[in-house]
């Protein structure tokens, strides 16, 4: 589409081109231009620039002028209501286009977006009631299976124990997703420190990583603050360092880097995927190794979509570096 | 021990109490918060385990309700968010689980509880085979005495009180040096690497690990 000035300017070039031949062919039949005994061309010529020319540019500069002016102040109106939109959606808060700062012309439009914004906010909203409910509900029996395995012999036990552990994180994630993608709802959007999180997360992971014989290390490169929720985004990097734990031999080193800015990075030992390979896990939910040994398939998914509802995108870091990414398209401002 | 377990889910309540006495606690289970109610009227316990949604009530609001002097409670529910835990705690939980849980954890941290309030600290720092006497800042492992200095010392103490975690380089170094020492940036490596290579001269190699970026951590101690 083109834009509403360069619409205006063609409209006047128009009307000064036809207006123009009009007036100029009256001017002619008036004056007998076109009978046998035409008037002196210079005389014609001084009252075609005195009573045409002349009144023609005069109204269409001005009419050009004012037209200019209107759609100005209109378009700074829907610039300052776009410039509110943006700032809601940093803060991570539902939005409705104040009709009252709007020219009433595009109140139609306007009205059908906040209806559209609010039957999207309604369908999250369902969304993560029913997650939390599926989650509930899917807990309970959960532990009443964790209790049985109790009962079998230990050795027995411990590998389905470790599938029961990794059916209930995938539950975590599905509620965290769903809750990512409701920012009105009762988790509130805060600002998360992405040193912190990446810190936290190596804490948590690093004795794990340690007695499988792995090293899991953490490094800082200036990361900035983003406004999310900040346990969706940690199990969206827990997700990245589980996998690519499973990718680093024994022996080998992960590495956890936040920044430069608004990403982190899970630098691997491993083989590091290629964007057509991650785009096929994303889309699939399929598991990198496609091992037979805990984990559960839709992580990797999952992380991209946690990350997608805070304005991010899941990628490889080749071909520098071999490992995942989140990078975020929005950061706060550094605090003081 | 006797724990009361408050969970509605029959099934739950009766494979939890199987699977706590296996681990010498006796278990008796109340399926509302009323029955919670009559057996604490009846008998005292060490400790309470509950769930929070009941059919007669939230169990947050029961927990708000009870008396200061109540026995420790163990929160062991499906809600799961850091928003939640802090409700729960806040209401007056001890600790709080997420379901499923494993039951060696719930018996753990159930020692935990009966272990925190009024018990004096333990005279000795246990992890494994490893022992810690803090008042005599004496280590030993399997029973042989480790000659430490005292920064390897406190660093082997400052482990040793969180074993399984990673402890923050900024903890240890407030545990081990004075607030006007000046800290070089590679001091707490080499008091690492000398505790590293006492333990190792004693048998017990292998086991303090950095996280580099994040700080130290000692790994599982052989009996």
């Amino acid at each position: 589409m083109t834009s509403l000035r360069r619409m205006l300017l063609s409209g006047f070039a128009i009307v000064a081109v036809l207006g123009t031949v009009v007036l100029l062919i009256l001017v002619g039949l008036e004056y007998g231009f076109f009978s046998s005994t035409p008037p002196p061309l210079d005389a014609t010529l001084a009252e075609i620039v005195d009573h045409v020319l002349i009144p023609l540019l005069v109204f269409i500069g001005l009419s050009v002028i004012g037209s200019i002016l209107v759609i100005r102040a209109a378009t700074r109106r829907l610039e300052d209501v776009a410039a509110l939109a943006n700032e809601a959606s940093a803060r991570g808060e539902p939005f409705r286009a104040p009709l009252e700062a709007l020219p009433r012309e595009i109140h139609p439009f306007a009205e059908a977006v906040n209806r559209l914004t609010a039957r999207l906010e309604r369908h999250a909203r369902q969304q993560e009631a029913f997650a939390a409910d599926a989650a509930h509900e899917l807990k309970t029996p959960l532990s009443v299976l964790a209790l049985e395995l109790d009962r079998l012999p230990r050795e027995d036990a411990a590998p389905l124990k470790v599938q029961v552990q990794a059916l209930s994180e995938l539950i975590d994630q599905l509620l965290l997703l769903a809750r990512s993608n409701n920012p009105g709802g009762q988790a509130r959007q805060v600002p998360v420190d992405l040193d912190a999180l990446g810190q936290r997360v190596v804490a948590d992971m690093a004795p794990r990583a340690i007695h499988d014989g792995k090293s899991l290390s953490y490094e800082t490169a200036g990361a900035a603050r983003i406004c999310g929720l900040e346990e969706a985004l940690a199990s969206a990097l827990r997700t990245l360092v589980d996998n690519a734990l499973r990718e680093t031999p024994a022996g080998g080193e992960v590495v956890v880097r936040a920044g430069p800015g608004p990403q982190i990075a899970v630098l691997d030992g491993g083989a590091g995927l290629d964007v057509a390979a991650l785009e096929r896990f994303k889309a699939r939910g399929v598991r990198a190794d496609q091992g037979a040994t805990g984990g559960a398939g839709l992580g990797l998914a999952i992380a991209d979509r946690i990350a997608e509802a805070h304005e991010g995108e899941l990628e490889t870091c080749r071909p520098q570096e071999t490992g995942l990414r989140i990078r975020f398209t929005r950061s706060l401002p550094p605090q003081d | 021990m006797r724990v009361l377990i408050i969970e509605d889910n029959e099934r739950l309540s009766l494979l939890l109490a199987e699977g706590l006495a296996r681990r010498g606690f006796s278990c008796d289970a109340a399926g509302s918060l009323a029955e919670a109610d009559d057996f604490l009227a009846v008998t005292g316990y060490d400790a309470l385990v509950l769930d929070l949604g009941l059919p007669d009530g939230d169990g947050v609001d029961w927990l708000r309700a009870l008396t200061a002097d109540h026995a420790p409670v163990l929160v062991l529910t499906a809600r799961a968010s850091i928003g939640e835990r802090v409700t729960g705690l806040d209401a007056g939980a001890d600790d709080y689980m997420v379901k499923p849980a494993d039951p060696d954890e719930i018996a753990a941290r159930l020692r935990a509880l009966l272990r925190r309030p009024g018990t004096r600290e333990p005279a000795r720092i246990e992890v494994g085979a490893l022992q810690f006497d803090p008042a005599g800042r004496e280590a030993r492992f399997r029973n042989t005495p480790l000659r430490l200095g005292r920064r390897e010392a406190a660093l082997l103490e400052t482990l040793m009180r969180r074993p399984g975690a990673v402890v923050p380089r900024e903890a240890i170094e407030n545990a081990i040096y004075s607030w006007d020492e000046t800290v070089s940036a590679n001091a707490l490596e080499a008091v690492a690497s000398r505790l590293r290579r006492r333990l190792a001269e004693a048998g017990a190699g292998g086991l303090v690990h950095v996280v580099r970026g994040v700080g130290y951590y000692l790994g599982e101690v052989a009996e």
